[in-house]
């Protein structure tokens, strides 16, 4: 719901009070009114009316108080929403024509899409990671206890990876995939660009002298670095005469399709598909036996522990030398972080799965990348 | 590229079975792959060693080497947990680390 409340005029505001918005819904807009719930200070537009409303209806603020939404130092441009986990973030650096800055929302889709295509996120500054552990430490309570079936592990498994994806997509950045940096950006481009954005931070209203003079200085060098890639480049170009060499733009290697038995796969899936087929299913169900509970009468019983302790579960979990993030884009680094607050239930539901001998669904997904070795002609050979 | 969490019980049952594995004796003490304290190298030095008693008492040595494709990943469930059975481990444990087969579980488990 998108909401523009003229300053004294309330018609469309008490259309909007006599509302009750249902539960999965984001209010969002310029209010033009003041509390002191999301700004310090006098009460101004009927604030006192809409944050009661809201607290009503039960929608939270997503707002962070205090922190403006013009350069006029006020917070107005609001959004609520009783979505868990939705989150709003001023984007100031993100100038539209409006005299209001840009006010970016995110809502998770938790029951819509439960594990479907995971965006990719990071999540690595100081604040990302603290945000990122408040949000996990808001949404933990809602863990299922129950860990003894097989279909209570895999609801528990499915609650908190999406748990901590939901969490990393609302505190984290999402990461540009397919795009690169200009040729022409250099180290220099990006130290002039940090120190530019450090100097908006200190003035946050900002359109003073020095902002400007930051802004300037920035610019300046892109044009020069701008330049001079061009120019090399032009002088590099006329020097070899005798034909142009592509070389210096490097081509990201692309997957060919696949080809087994002179069948050609293209999209990801008939390729993972294929894959599996090929190299895999070698042999089929019918070479299986059919019980494998027929009874046996081994040497010796092994003796095999049935608990876990919290450090057996944060060792095999946060401590190991491969760092790479899962399919849900979770690193070792962003799970330490959280390891306090998740790490009984992980242990828990470590130890039903051990007990009960079974593997939760949610953990089942995986994703192919192609890696390239040297000395393999075609790739689209599935064995390459 | 599993869920981490995933990955986490993956490596807990690993851990587990490779040190039972050793501890209770159930592979052949020359079985080295993934096991903790055992390494390839260990097998080298057995070989040399026997290759050198061989020579010292002028006999010939042949050597046949073989490399199974893709063992791990075509190994079959129901053999798997019954192949488990046999060897000892608890119902439990053979059910889930058959699940396991095809990652860090499998050299063992082979």
């Amino acid at each position: 719901m998108n909401v523009y409340r003229r300053p004294s005029y309330d018609a469309a505001l008490d259309i909007l009070l006599r509302w009750s918005p249902p539960e999965r819904c984001l209010v969002a807009g310029d209010f033009n009114a003041k509390h002191y719930s999301w700004q310090t200070g006098r009460l101004a537009g009927r604030g006192d009316d809409i944050a009661a409303w809201a607290a009503e209806s039960g929608l939270g603020l997503l707002n962070t108080a205090d922190v403006p939404t013009n350069p006029h130092g006020n917070t107005i441009d609001l959004a609520f929403s009783k979505i868990d986990l939705a989150s709003a973030v001023v984007e100031d650096h993100l100038a539209t024509s409006s005299d209001h800055f840009t006010l970016s929302l995110t809502i998770p889709n938790v029951t819509l899409a439960p594990t479907g295509t995971p965006g990719k996120v990071r999540v690595t500054s100081e604040e990302e990671l603290q945000r990122f552990k408040e949000l996990v430490e808001a949404g933990v309570c809602s863990l299922p206890a129950a860990a003894t079936t097989a279909s209570e592990l895999d609801a528990l498994a499915e609650s908190l990876v999406n748990l901590l994806h939901s969490a990393a997509k609302a505190a984290g950045r999402p990461v540009r995939k397919g795009t690169r940096s200009a040729p022409w950006w250099t180290d220099e481009c990006a130290e002039s660009a940090a120190e530019y954005r450090a100097v908006r931070r200190i003035f946050p209203m900002g359109f003073n002298e020095e902002v400007q003079a930051a802004r300037k200085a920035f610019q300046n060098v892109v044009r020069r670095t701008k330049r001079q890639y061009w120019r090399k480049l032009d002088r590099q170009l006329l020097g070899q005469c005798s034909g142009v060499q592509s070389s210096s733009l490097a081509q990201v290697t692309q997957p060919p399709p696949l080809q087994i038995d002179g069948v050609v796969y293209e999209t990801q899936m008939d390729k993972a598909n294929a894959l599996r087929r090929s190299t895999l299913e070698r042999r089929t169900a019918a070479d299986d036996i059919d019980d494998p509970w027929i009874p046996v009468c081994p040497p010796r019983q092994i003796p095999f522990a049935a608990g876990i302790t919290l450090a057996e579960a944060e060792d095999a979990t946060t401590k190991t030398g491969n760092t790479s993030p899962g399919a849900d884009n979770i690193t070792i680094k962003t799970l330490r972080t959280v390891w306090g607050i998740i790490g009984e239930h992980v242990c828990r539901l470590y130890e039903g799965c051990l007990v009960v001998g079974h593997h939760p669904q949610a953990f089942c997904e995986a994703e192919v990348v192609m890696i390239t070795k040297a000395g393999k002609g075609d790739l689209s050979t599935p064995r390459a | 590229m599993l869920s981490r969490l995933g990955k986490g019980l993956e490596r807990l049952l690993a851990r587990r079975l490779a040190w039972a594995t050793v501890h209770y004796e159930v592979l052949h003490p020359q079985q080295a792959g993934a096991l903790p304290k055992r390494w390839a190298v260990d097998l080298v030095a057995a070989l040399v060693h026997d290759i050198e008693e061989a020579f010292a008492h002028k006999q010939v040595v042949t050597l046949v080497t073989a490399d199974i494709q893709g063992a791990f990943d075509s190994a079959l469930y129901n053999r798997l947990v019954l192949r488990l059975r046999e060897q000892g481990w608890p119902d439990n444990v053979a059910r889930s680390a058959a699940f396991h087969r095809g990652s860090t579980v499998s050299p063992i488990l082979f």
